[in-house]
Parts: structure tokens; sequence; C-alpha cells
């Protein structure tokens, strides 16, 4: 189509965007100079801040910790759901959809149920191995690691899945002719093709779990907390939303140059 | 093909049912008798249900969450529908870049998006209202839209298209008429999932939401805060069966797409 | 004229237009006024959920409603945040606000409040400091919860000092996530003298905490947590609150309370800067400080009033649950000292929580 029908297309989304986005980020940007100011007093500030460069560090650790976890459960969904005939596969991805349209309250309250030092697991564990059996999984990292990764899986399943999907079946059959067995083909075949789209959802969901803040109020500890949360308590407690707009800015610094270099990297994978 | 090895679905059965627990526990503790929560529950009542259907507060959170996730669906198909259409079908300096521009709202943290949203909304006046809060869902949902819509459309041949224009119809009709059916499906299970992803919404409609406009997540995660009210896994059973409904209809909607994803 | 304009045959001209229009708003205000005078007046209340609204709604909206005629609509949990975007906007949708002493005191420095109305409000029989600003309605009581079960009478701390003796009483340790109120027990803890708390001194505090952080396992943000917690063997020994152990006792939960040293913090209301309903906002919380009301209001949640009249009208019952204020051990947090620290050293806080 030519450009200028393209403009029609666009344009619902190019007003939504500019009314619910852009303004609002343009909003963030102005707060964090200190509105008419233009000083660059909260930014400052927070650099000589230690709680900030703690809780920044903290965001990665857990944020990188959640996006391996998300990898090591989600590869084994993806190569599962690509090996199934189509109608299995969207019955599957029913498992896969339901807990990220689960309420993420209903989540976190649950899993304080399955996780607590008396909860289901420990439970188990406890009468298995008795005391010495159990595990503290609430209330910690853990606890955060895992409420993560429960709604960050499917945004890693889906660009190593359609990865998979695109391999098609012509080069395996190719190899198992040749007598290669199936081990071998995952291994020199299946995996370094994958690259790319693992390379994409550990981006996502990198970037998706920098910004969350629901998961580690529930389930984290003293030493969990996150970027998010702070910039609730400047918003809310301390009421300086100069300075939470600052950590806005920085977090989405952080995200958009993690997207960009996800946009430079080779491979087919893209979302769109 | 051949069929998945035993080990494959072992292991992948045993990452789902980590997947469904959650969901699967408190389904039985919303049917407990007492008014403490407990698993396994120790009797069955419908007590807490009566508790939730007959608290007028609840209720009204429950249709304002309803009125704010029908309004964002049906806005967010409308501009996201289009804006697939014309990412798929056209070329244009910086086509790249806009797809991606497109994609930020899904990527930005939930709580940059709501801080400066209510900053602004504040300005306007328009802090605490519903069209508030279906502007601020609409925006973070307009880009799932995108995405499975455009997951559609490369499965559309253009070909269909690029033929109707050749006979003279203009890009509008063609899209009416040749793209929109095809279109139908996959359109449907964004249309379901918006309204999902709205309606379990909670940052940014705790900050945007008012005093008689606070959504039904809102309104838990208050409770949350005050007293673990055994009315909770109640909410969460109804939420939990609803997102059930709404992915297996739309799931369904997509295998008859017939595309992969 | 107008039959040009609507093209056929009207028996309207512009005369009877004029005529029409005249009369009508002549007699409008009579017809829309049947008798009252306007539709009824309702403003917002902004406070907490669950059973504390249930009890508002008993105690004091109810009686209010009945009494002025003017509606009371409650909404959920009250936030600083909103109530400076409303301020500044000049926008006020919230007008009383029901909020612990940091959030009022602070809300006051920024000049959020409206000047109490004292021509309304009956503020001479409080026993405890009222602000220009803002409205003490009841002291809460903190102090050590346990599980009598599991650790029946002398196995277990009884006031802050022996919470703090880890040798003594050893056990896991429930503390909360906010600096205040957890300072305070700090100090106290470490063997401050209760009449000389204040100004705190805040590096030995944060030394006692030191001391103490091993043992704490559960760091709690959530109210709530802080009885669930126990209840769920998850931690041996919390600070809490005498309200909610008297309403988990009463749902049948193992839970006890000391009230041989506790630390009493007041709960206030105001009135948001600003609003077009000040009058009837005003009269709403002449409502909080009657005697009677606040009598009822203490019998529902267990929380002390701060009106001394309303003291003899308490149920046996409730009496039990409210700290003897004459005992030496009791303390009443300060929060004219917390107004002018409580954000710094809260960031202090939730530093020393990360490492």
């Amino acid at each position: 189509m030519t450009n200028r029908h393209a403009l029609i297309f666009l344009g619902p989304v190019a007003l939504l965007m500019a009314l619910g986005f852009f303004v609002p980020l343009g909003q963030i940007f102005f707060t964090s100079v200190d509105g008419p100011k233009l000083s660059l007093r909260p930014f400052t500030e927070l650099i000589d801040s230690r709680l900030f460069w703690l809780v920044l560090q903290n965001t990665f650790a857990i944020s990188v910790e959640a996006m391996l976890a998300s990898l090591l459960l989600a590869y084994p969904i993806a190569y599962h759901l690509s090996r199934v005939t189509p109608r299995r596969r969207a019955a599957y991805m029913i498992l896969v959809l339901l807990p990220f349209w689960t309420s993420i309250l209903v989540k976190s309250f649950a899993f304080t149920v399955i996780l607590g030092d008396h909860g289901i697991v420990n439970n188990i564990l406890r009468a298995l191995f008795g005391e010495i059996g159990v595990v503290p999984l609430l209330f910690n990292r853990t606890g955060v690691v895992i409420g993560s990764v429960h709604w960050l899986l499917p945004f890693m399943v889906f660009p190593i899945l359609v990865n998979l999907l695109a391999q098609g079946s012509d080069l395996h059959y190719a190899a198992r002719v040749m007598g290669a067995g199936r081990t071998r083909i995952f291994l020199r075949i299946t995996l370094p093709l994958s690259i790319p789209g693992v390379l994409a959802g550990c981006v996502i969901t990198l970037v998706l779990s920098l910004g969350s803040f629901v998961t580690p109020a529930l389930l984290g500890g003293r030493r969990d907390l996150m970027m998010a949360s702070l910039v609730d308590f400047y918003t809310r407690i301390s009421l300086d939303w100069a300075i939470a707009a600052a950590i806005a800015v920085l977090l989405l610094a952080i995200t958009g140059g993690l997207i960009l270099l996800l946009t430079r990297l080779p491979g087919e994978h893209r979302l769109i | 093909m051949r069929r998945p090895a035993l080990i494959t679905v072992l292991v992948a059965w045993a990452i789902y049912l980590f997947l469904i627990a959650p969901s699967l526990i408190v389904i039985p503790m919303s049917f407990n008798g007492s008014t403490e929560l407990m698993f396994p529950p120790r009797s069955f009542s419908l007590h807490m249900y009566h508790e939730f259907f007959h608290g007028s507060d609840w209720l009204q959170a429950t249709r304002e969450s309803i009125l704010v996730a029908i309004g964002t669906m049906l806005l967010s198909v409308a501009a996201g529908v289009p804006a697939a259409y014309a990412l798929a079908r056209a070329e244009f300096a910086g086509k790249r870049l806009l797809g991606v521009v497109l994609l930020a709202p899904m990527l930005v943290p939930t709580i940059v998006g709501a801080l400066g949203l209510y900053l602004y909304l504040v300005h306007l006046g328009l802090a605490g209202t519903t069209a508030g809060l279906i502007l601020g869902h609409t925006t973070l949902t307009t880009p799932f839209v995108i995405v499975i819509a455009s997951a559609s459309l490369r499965q559309i041949d253009p070909n269909l298209e690029t033929a109707a224009r050749i006979m003279g119809a203009g890009p509008l009709l063609v899209f009416r008429r040749i793209v929109l059916p095809r279109l139908y499906p996959a359109a449907v299970a964004a249309a379901l999932f918006a309204f999902l992803i709205s309606f379990d919404e909670v940052v940014i409609a705790w900050f945007i939401s008012g005093v008689g406009t606070a959504t039904l997540p809102v309104k838990m995660y208050s409770a949350i805060h005050w007293e673990v009210s055994p009315v909770l896994p109640v909410i969460s059973t109804l939420l939990t069966l609803l997102s059930l409904v709404v992915c297996t209809v739309g799931a369904l909607l997509r295998r008859r797409d017939a595309a992969d994803v | 004229m107008v039959e040009i304009v609507t093209g056929r045959r009207s028996r309207v001209t512009r005369r009877t237009l004029i005529t029409g229009t005249a009369l009508a708003a002549v007699s409008g205000p009579l017809l829309l006024t049947p008798g009252k005078a306007k539709a009824a007046e309702r403003i917002s209340l902004i406070s907490w959920g669950g059973a504390y609204r249930k009890a508002i709604q008993t105690a004091f909206v109810e009686p209010f409603t009945k009494e002025t005629g003017i509606e009371v609509q409650i909404a959920d949990t009250p936030d600083l945040a909103k109530v400076k975007a409303q301020v500044s906007s000049g926008d006020i949708q919230w007008d009383v606000f029901d909020c612990p002493g940091a959030m009022a005191l602070s809300g006051s420095t920024d000049g959020f409040w409206e000047k109490l109305d004292k021509n309304v409000i009956d503020t001479s029989d409080i026993d405890v400091p009222v602000g220009d600003d803002y409205l003490p309605y009841y002291t809460y009581a903190g102090g050590v919860g346990w599980d009598p079960k599991r650790f029946p009478a002398g196995k277990h701390p009884t006031d802050f000092v022996q919470l703090w003796d880890v040798k003594g009483f050893p056990g896991r340790r429930g503390l909360r996530t906010r600096v205040s109120e957890t300072l305070d027990i700090a100090l106290l803890g470490d063997g401050v003298a209760p009449d000389k708390l204040y100004p705190l001194d805040v590096e030995r505090g944060f030394k006692a905490l030191d001391r103490i952080k091993p043992n704490i396992k559960n760091w709690i943000a959530e109210t709530p947590q802080t009885i669930a917690l126990v209840q769920n063997n998850e931690i041996d020994f919390s600070y809490t609150y005498s309200g909610r152990v008297w309403a988990a006792q009463k749902e049948g939960v193992s839970i006890g309370f000391s009230f041989a040293q506790t630390l009493n913090s007041l709960s206030y209301m105001c009135v948001l800067k600003g609003t077009p309903r000040k009058a009837a906002a005003m009269k709403f919380m002449a409502m909080l400080v009657r005697p009677d009301r606040q009598a009822a209001f203490a019998d529902i949640l267990g929380y002390t009033p701060t009106v001394r009249k309303a003291v003899p009208l308490i149920s046996a019952d409730t009496r039990k649950w409210m700290p003897d204020m004459a005992n030496p051990g009791t303390v009443v947090m300060n929060d004219k000292w917390w107004q002018s620290n409580y954000a710094p050293l809260q960031k202090r806080f939730s530093e020393w929580l990360l490492v």
C-alpha cells in the first residue's frame, strides 16, 4: 500500500500512543528535571544515594536470576510444543497462558499457601526428610524468582517456539537420513539454530522483570527491594515526585538500551 | 514430525503442573467453611461466595472492571488491528523503528507509565475517572493486539489484496472485504486477551482509579494490605475461571486460523 | 423567522420563545425543589477496608447520615500522593482522610489540610495533643504477640526488653518494615526509659537493631501478616496490635498479646484543603469526637478513644483490651518528632534492610 494509505491505518494507534504514552512519558521527563526549573538535582541526588545503587544491583540480580530460571523451564516447554500436533499444541498452550492471565494477586496469594514454611511443598519435604528438609521458599529471593518465572514464562516460550517451528522438519529428516541420533540432532542443529529465539526471549524477560512491582512486593523479603518499589516509595511516601520520575527515566534508559541491543543482534527474532 | 521423546513429555508436564498449581490451589480454598484461610479446607460451604455476591462494594468494583475492560478491548482492537495491517503491508523508511516504538508500552515498566499517566491526568482533571483508566489500559494492551494480529497476517496471502487493488478497489475496501474476514479469529482472540489483561491489571489501576472507580484488582490489593479476607479465594477462583474460559475460546479461535502461534 | 428555518408552519414565534424562556427561568427553581433544599449532599471518606470499614460505618457514618442527611461514601486505602495531586490541582475528590500519625503530620507540613473548625468540633475533652489541622480520634496499642499454645506463660517475651533478649527468649521474631515504631521499640528494647524516649537516639536505636537483626525471620510489610505469620508457625514472636489480636481471638485464632509494655500510636482524621464540601466535612469530624460514638467505635474494634468522657461509656469487656495509660511502661508515640524525621530515616532504614 502507499505511504498515504499507511498513514490512515496507523492514525488511530498514533493518536492513542500520543495521548496515552508519549505525553505521560514527557510528563515524567519534565518532572524528573524538577519541572520548569530544568535542574539535574534529582539525578545527582540519586547518584549520590547508596540506597539507589543497592536497589539497582538487587533489581539486576533478581532479574537475571528470573531470566535464567525462565529459560531453563521455557526451553523444554517450547521444545515439547514444537513436537506435538497443532491440535494438541493449542490445548497445551492454554496451560502456558493460563498463569499469565491469572491475576498476579491471585498467584501471589496462592504461592503463600504453597511455598510457606508450613505450606504444601514444605509439608511434603518435612514428611519425607524431617525438619532438615524444609527449605525457605517465601519472603526471600527464591520466592520472588519463583513468582516472577511464573508470569515471565510465556514471554520466553513464544520466541523460542516460533524459532523452533520455523526450523522445519526437513533439516531434521536430512540429518536422520544421514544417521544422526535424536540427541545429536538436538545438540548440533536445533539448539544452535534456536539461539536468536533464546536471545529474544532473554531480552524480553529481562526487560519485563526489571520493571516488576507486585511480585517482589508480595513474595519478597527485606533484601528484595526493586526499582519499581523505590519509585513507589518516592511517589507515595516521600512525595518527592522529581526523584520518582528520575528513577523512572533511568529505568527507561536501561530497558530501552536492552531493546536496542536486541534489534541490533543478528537473526530472525522479530516480534512483528 | 516424530512424537516427542518420553523425557521431553515428562519434563514438560512437570513444568505445566508448576504453571497451573497456584490457580488450582485457590479453588478448593474458596469453598472453605470457616472464615479462616486454610488448605486443605476442612469443610465445604458456599458462604464466601454469598458474601462476595451480596457485598455491594465487591460487585461495584467488578462492574467497574468489566466496564474498563470492555472499553479497553474495543479501543485497542480498533487501533491495533489496522496498525498491524499497515506494518505488514506497507514499506517505508523507519518501519522497523516504528514497529519497536509501537511495542514500547509493553516493555516499559508499568509503574513508569502509571506514574506519568497519573501526573498528567491530574493536570487534566481526569484522574479517578473511568475514561482515564480506559486510556491507560488501552495503551498497555494495544501492543499485544498488534503482535497477535501481525502473527496472523503473516499467514495471509497478500496476492488476493494485490489482485483487488489492481481491479481498482481502494485500500479501505480491501481491508474491510478481504483482510478482515480472514483476520477475524485473530482479532477476536486479541480482543479477548486485551479484555483479560485489563481486567487483571493492578499497577495502572492503583494509581488512576478514584473514589467510585476502584477496579477489582485494586480492591483486592487494598484488601491484602488490610486483612487476609476469606473472600479473596472466591475472587481468585472466579477470575481463574474467567481466564480459563477466555483462554480456551481464544485458543480455539486461533487454531481455526491455522496460525502456528 | 422560525418558520423559514423549520420549513413548515410553526406556531412558535420569537416572542413566544422569549416569554416561554422567561417563565421557565422563574418557575424552574420552584418546580425543581419540591420540599427539599437540594439533592442529598455527599462527602467522601478515605479509610481502610474490611472490619475497620464496617466499624466506621456502624459507629460514625450511619448515625451521621441519620442526623444530618449527608451521605458518606467510604473508599479504600489512604494515599498521600493522591492527596498531594488533588490539593495541587484544586480538583478535590476526597473530603475526609483517615491516616496514622506520620501521614497526618507530614500532610500538615505540606499544607494539605484545612484548619479544624473548632466552633463545630469540640476538642476540649481530648487528652492527646490536637493539631490545628488534624484531629486525633483513637490510639492503638502495639506490643508483643505470640501463640500461647506453643509458648505458655513464662516462655515468651512480654515487653520490648524481653523481645530483644534472644538468649532468655529464643525464637524467630517478626518486626515491621517501617522505621517508625520499629526504631522506638528498638530503643525501648535496648533499655531506654519510656519517659526519656524522645527525642530518639537514632544511632543507639540502629545499633540495637543490628543486634536483633539475625533473629528477625520476617520483616513484615502487611499488617495482617503480623498475626498470620504467627498463626502459620512461620515466626514465634511478633510486633502486633491489640485490636487485631482481639478480633483474631474472637475468630478462634490462638494468639496472645501483652499489655505489659505497649507503644501507642495515634490515628487522625483530616479535611483536605480546598474541598468544596468543607462545612459538611467538618460536621462529620465533629461526630468523630462525640463521647458516645467514640465508645461505640472502641467497643467494636478495641481501640482507645481520645475523648475522656468516652471512657466510662465503654463496656467492661472492651476495657480489658485497652492499655493501661498509667503503666510506666506504656509509651505514646511522639508524632511531632517523627514528622521531621520520618522520610530520611525511612530511607536509611530501607538501606539497612538491604544489606
